[in-house]
């Protein structure tokens, strides 16, 4: 067994001593497995819901506001299912689920990373939709789940972890990726993935974490990578949280133009996409 | 300057950017005093949020040579995050819209 595949089952066999970590991904691949099979009827995904009275509330509270711009209100999380459909769901459940779990964990760390993957999700949505608008929810999903290998590492190697924040303390312009393999001796897209996998996240999810800084390696979903990819480096240059390394990286020039962003397009992204990260974290507090 | 849901938002608060639909429509325009048939509007169309003016804070006013100097240091600041990366055009405008993004914050909260 290689070096890097020993290190990520040896993690798993950590994280799943986690009981947050093991609820949260019993949930969300028990939502997973729900939501990608047709026959599923309606009543068994409310069901997934309702156990946790903390989501219901979410899921209804969430429906029912402005945000989504609803003209009748609903009352049970199946009539929220019928009226906002599935891909809505999708992206409240992880939204609040994937925040509840980053927010809660007792660090700084975490906390940054949590502000950074929202308003990376908020830019990626902005910017899919320049060109594709049907990838926006997809493009706010992956957006919102491209670190969580991060998170994974933040939390689970946390002597490895004071080597990693010591380091950008004394250089916080240091790409992420190969720093990680110094420490840890693999990065966060590579364990990102591995857990994408085992916890049975969508196609395109997983493509996100494992190639948003490398998309040319990438053999499908490529323009909600490349949405995602371009949507983390505005994050860095907006400073809005902090995802360890804060320096931005070379961007394949073919990106633009594959995207549809011209550069006078720029500024209204940034613009559109502060405002909105702002409007999201008041409301979501 | 502060950013609301529409559901936060009160008769009286000035719009502080043009409010604009997914469509590019715009709705109202920056400086408008909000009433209760603006908001039904917004909530009509769809829209998110609206960026108000923040009645908290007090409103300083600068010099143009003060408004330079900032602008000055917030570019050198901001240089840092785009030492790794060669300058090309995109790269220009992205370091020229985030500095005008965090003057206009400094200068107007």
């Amino acid at each position: 067994m290689d070096k890097t595949t020993t290190i990520l089952n040896n993690l798993m066999i950590e994280v799943q001593k986690n009981k947050d970590i093991i609820y949260i991904s019993t949930v969300i691949t028990e939502f997973q497995q729900a939501m990608s099979n047709p026959e599923v009827p309606i009543d068994k995904i409310a069901g997934i819901i309702e156990k946790d009275p903390g989501l219901t509330s979410a899921v209804l509270k969430t429906a029912n506001s402005s945000f989504y711009g609803l003209a009748k209100k609903v009352a049970t999380v199946k009539q929220a299912i019928s009226v906002l459909g599935y891909r809505t769901l999708e992206k409240i459940f992880l939204t609040q689920t994937v925040s509840n779990s980053l927010k809660t964990q007792d660090s700084e760390i975490s906390s940054n990373l949590w502000q950074h993957s929202l308003a990376t999700a908020i830019a990626s949505q902005i910017i899919v939709s320049i060109k594709n608008p049907m990838l926006s929810e997809q493009a706010f999903v992956a957006g919102l789940l491209h670190d969580i290998g991060k998170f994974i590492l933040f939390n689970f190697k946390t002597s490895e972890t004071n080597i990693l924040i010591k380091k950008l303390e004394n250089n916080p312009f240091q790409y992420s990726i190969p720093l990680e393999m110094t420490v840890y001796g693999l990065n966060h897209q590579e364990v990102g993935a591995f857990f994408a996998q085992q916890w049975q996240f969508p196609e395109v999810v997983f493509d996100s974490i494992k190639y948003h800084h490398n998309v040319d390696f990438a053999s499908r979903n490529k323009e909600v990578i490349a949405s995602v990819l371009i949507a983390n480096n505005f994050i860095k240059a907006l400073e809005l949280g902090k995802s360890s390394s804060g320096c931005i990286e070379l961007i394949p020039h073919w990106l633009w133009g594959f995207l549809g962003i011209k550069q006078k397009m720029i500024q209204n992204i940034l613009i559109q996409t502060k405002d909105k990260f702002t409007a999201l974290t008041a409301f979501m507090e | 300057m502060k950013s609301c849901t529409v559901d936060k938002l009160e008769v009286g608060m000035i719009v502080s950017r043009d409010v604009i639909t997914s469509k590019g429509q715009i709705l109202l325009k920056q400086g408008i005093e909000l009433d209760e048939y603006y908001i039904k509007i917004f909530e009509k169309y769809g829209i998110e949020y609206v960026v108000v003016e923040d009645n908290n804070k007090q409103v300083k006013h600068y010099s143009d040579e003060e408004i330079t100097k900032i602008k000055y240091e917030i570019r050198q600041q901001k240089k840092q995050i785009f030492q790794n990366v060669d300058e090309d055009s995109f790269f220009t405008e992205l370091l020229e819209a985030v500095t005008d993004i965090e003057l206009e914050e400094t200068l107007y909260g």
